[in-house]
């Protein structure tokens, strides 16, 4: 006879078409009595609609300082299996490219070591380890590392960078993000497995201004792919477009931000006034056969973005209009000067908690620009101020004081 | 280890923790102001990695502690969840 | 032996396929095939396929060894994951390609995800795992994905792509504060400290400073230990002072519930990148399958579906036909609550920054 089953409202989700996490959990819990637990406890918030985890604590792991998020069920008496359910962060591949092997050889460990629950992936990217007990942590990072596999980051470090698929996958790359999203990460294994800042920093590198990896939303420096010269133009591509029924002038030029594309319907060509061209991607993406990015590519740094706690949310803005292809590669002397100074200034001047863009708010951008000796540009703007409580410089007061006279 | 440094955070600790246990490493760093801040960030990050100090971890930031109040927290923290 | 510490991660190329190795940096052009099956055509006219298919995110290891054996069939070994959960089987070899599809198919996985329409829910814990959730994470995602399995299909299309994204509190983690459709866990209470507790498990002036709006302030217990009061007038339900402090908890399951947010992007395509713009305030926490969240999401998205021009995102088209008639043709009731408030309403510095790589050189 069967029996009735313990989570009625869970169930509920084990129909329909997409993917159940219900139907998995379920899975990995006739191996783990932890994850049976972990089903109850879940059908106990369905129930009564609160959460029951508490956090904390554990970082677990000899010699880092994060990678790891402590978590203990507040009802250890109905489900002792998530007394401590703690989560592992592991810094993924780059771009998320994995092969079957690799990907058994964690599912081993993990399985051996917890409760056999994923996330493919976290929110910033790492693949995370959901749920083990404090004594497994030690012996499951020792497994990981003889693997090939290390931690991602938490806490108030560098976290785990991540990438969009770029020249790997896409013909856009601008410049080898991935490569450099790789390099980055090996280079600052210090700053990301030992917590030394005011608070989280994030690296995000999309491949072009489609940002797919939500960099100038999601990341305090966010590398967007871009070119510098003309929109390559291959007139006999527009031409089989035109002539496949694509409607050029509405779905194209017509789209255009800045009105730069006119296009001839007769002789089915197209022209880009490149100087007005904001590089926005829309014909590109429109017509990948006809038209591709520059050919004088690099990127352009944004900075400053963040999530709502505590000042609000944030979108990153222009600090670098265009750094080229060539810096972009190793040995990266000019952005890992660039970056030193930059966390230098934000860890001398930040508060505690205070993200990178918080405290470009609080001290303004001049004082940013002075202290990294950069000019000022118009690039950085949407539009001047339009409130008039400027600060001056003392000195340049004196200056144009004397020149006055 | 830049003993002296060592010397200096432990000085650090013994007034501090009258009033608080956990301390971001930028307090530290700030009380520390005559020494090289690269230097005491170093000498810290080598004591945690001793044993000397405990790096506590909400997730989201990272504090800096002394192991016995360290111990007391999570055990803190313990006798909560059993209640 | 003690594990080598500071390794990083495998390697990338290690992990790439011969066809994507023999072509890296130099791919011409790619087209979608059909819903969910991308080709990527190599200077050298090498072709690859990608495949995509939803994904839970929450997967257990017999679901990735699942994955495994698919690949192993189909892709050499080869498979990755889209920055949004969904998996895409790498297909190097053509006659391949439909019998993957058959598998995938047989077994249930929907294949799409791609062009425009609505790719997977990017989201996190939830009641599964977070210590600050307003609401559950993956419930919601899979009943509005099991609701709006055609845009994803590609049975119905859209005017352009539409991302949708979940948080189950205010912390926001991923892209929530800048989606066409945003999903959003929220307090609506202050919490109750326990004052007494506090000091033994808090630390008081961090717990004070925590707080956007100032509503936290020191207070001496009657033996003269500090602890904390709220002003409860100043609190707006934030729970950052719980991530501090755990004897502060504000859940209330009857209070918390999902707000709704719409009109946000990241990508330059024709319009910058946007935040998200308030649409509900609120609506109930249902489990196990949150109908009056689902209603809503479908009854913006047919709308958009119906009335926005070819290429406009929903902030695209909200911007055009302009917010009032956004509320007067979707029936959602405009409040005081959608007027910003926070600090006064001043503007902090960075709305006139560039927040968009669309710039003249």
């Amino acid at each position: 006879m069967a029996e009735e089953s313990k989570t009625p409202l869970l169930d509920e989700l084990e129909k329909g078409p997409w993917p159940s996490f219900v139907t998995d959990i379920k899975m990995a819990a006739k191996r783990k009595p932890e994850t049976m637990d972990l089903l109850n406890q879940l059908e106990l918030s369905y129930e009564e609609k609160i959460g029951h985890w508490k956090h904390g604590g554990i970082v677990g792991v000899m010699g880092y300082g994060g990678g790891v998020i402590g978590r203990y069920s507040d009802r250890p008496d109905l489900f002792p299996g998530v007394k401590d359910f703690h989560t592992l962060r592991v810094n993924m591949p780059t771009g998320w490219f994995y092969t079957t092997k690799a990907l058994r050889t964690i599912c081993d460990i993990w399985d051996k070591r917890g409760s056999g629950m994923t996330n493919f992936h976290g929110s910033t990217g790492d693949i995370i380890l959901l749920g083990t007990d404090t004594d497994q942590l030690q012996p499951l990072f020792d497994d990981l590392s003889e693997a090939g596999f290390d931690l991602g980051g938490s806490g108030s470090d560098l976290r785990t960078p991540s990438a969009c698929c770029g020249p790997a996958r896409c013909e856009w790359a601008c410049f080898d993000n991935l490569q450099m999203c790789y390099d980055m990460t090996m280079e600052y294994q210090m700053e990301l497995h030992r917590p030394m800042w005011p608070y989280k920093f994030k690296f995000k590198f999309s491949g072009c201004p489609n940002d797919c990896v939500a960099a100038v939303a999601r990341a305090d420096m966010s590398f967007i792919g871009t070119w510098r010269d003309d929109i390559q133009v291959n007139d006999d591509e527009i031409a089989a477009y035109a002539e496949g029924g694509l409607d050029i002038q509405a779905d194209v030029a017509d789209n255009c931000p800045t009105k730069c594309i006119s296009y001839d319907a007769s002789s089915k060509k197209i022209k880009i006034d490149n100087s007005n061209c904001v590089r926005c991607m829309h014909c590109i993406n429109v017509m990948p056969k006809a038209l591709k990015p520059g050919k004088e590519r690099g990127c352009t740094l944004m900075a400053g973005a963040k999530a709502p706690i505590l000042m609000g949310a944030r979108l990153s803005s222009v600090i670098v209009p265009f750094v080229p292809k060539e810096k972009l590669e190793p040995p990266y002397e000019w952005f890992k000067d660039f970056i030193d100074r930059l966390w230098e200034w934000w860890d001398e001047n930040g508060k505690f908690r205070e993200r990178f863009g918080e405290l470009l708010d609080r001290v303004g951008m001049r004082v940013f620009l002075k202290a990294m000796d950069m000019e000022p540009i118009p690039q950085m703007i949407e539009a001047p101020r339009t409130n008039p409580f400027v600060f001056w410089w003392p000195e340049d007061v004196e200056t144009s004081g004397k020149e006055a006279k | 280890m830049n003993e002296d440094i060592k010397k200096a955070i432990f000085g650090f600790y013994e007034k501090k923790r009258k009033t608080k246990t956990r301390f971001p490493m930028k307090d530290i760093v700030t009380y520390l102001k005559d020494f090289n801040r690269r230097e005491v960030k170093t000498t810290l990050m080598e004591m945690a990695n001793a044993g000397d100090l405990k790096v506590w971890s909400s997730g989201s930031s990272s504090y800096y502690m002394m192991p016995e109040d360290f111990e007391k927290l999570i055990k803190a923290g313990a006798e909560e969840m059993e209640e | 032996m003690p594990a080598k510490t500071d390794i990083g991660p495998p390697y990338f190329k290690d992990f790439l396929p011969k066809v994507i190795l023999d072509n890296y940096g130099k791919w011409d052009y790619h087209e979608i095939v059909k819903p969910g099956v991308l080709m990527h055509v190599g200077e050298s006219g090498d072709k690859l396929w990608s495949v995509r298919v939803g994904g839970a995110r929450l997967i257990c290891t017999d679901r990735v060894r699942e994955y495994c054996d698919i690949a192993d069939e189909f892709c050499d070994g080869h498979f990755r994951f889209t920055s949004r959960h969904n998996v895409e089987f790498l297909v190097a070899d053509e006659a391949k390609l439909e019998p993957l599809i058959k598998v995938l198919t047989d077994k249930g996985y929907p294949i799409g995800g791609t062009g425009n329409g609505i790719t997977s829910i990017v989201h996190t814990q939830g009641w599964v795992h977070c210590h600050t959730p307003a609401t559950d994470a993956s419930g919601p995602v899979k009943a509005v994905m099991d609701e709006l399995i055609d845009y994803f299909t590609g049975v119905k299309t859209l005017p352009a792509q539409l991302r949708i994204a979940l948080a189950c509190c205010l912390n926001m983690c991923g892209a929530v504060h800048c989606s066409d459709i945003a999903i959003l866990g929220i307090h609506r209470k202050p919490p109750k400290p326990d004052v007494n507790k506090l000091p033994k498990v808090c630390e008081v002036p961090s717990t004070i400073s925590s707080c956007p709006t100032y509503a936290i302030k020191p207070k001496k217990l009657e033996d003269g230990t500090k602890s904390i009061e709220i002003n409860d007038e100043r609190c707006m339900y934030c729970g950052n002072c719980y991530t501090m402090c755990p004897a502060m908890p504000l859940a209330d399951p009857e209070a918390d519930g999902i707000a709704i947010w719409v009109g946000g992007k990241v990508s330059n395509a024709r319009s910058g990148p946007k935040f998200s713009k308030l649409a509900i305030p609120f609506l109930p926490n249902n489990p196990p399958r949150w109908p009056e969240v689902v209603d809503a999401i479908k009854n913006i998205v047919e709308l958009y579906a119906a009335d926005a021009r070819k290429y406009e995102r929903v902030g695209d088209w909200i911007e055009r036909i302009g917010w009032e008639t956004f509320f007067d043709k979707t029936g959602i009731p405009f409040t005081d609550m959608h007027i910003d408030d926070f600090d006064g309403g001043a503007p902090p510095p960075h709305i006139a920054f560039r927040t968009t790589a669309q710039f003249r050189f």
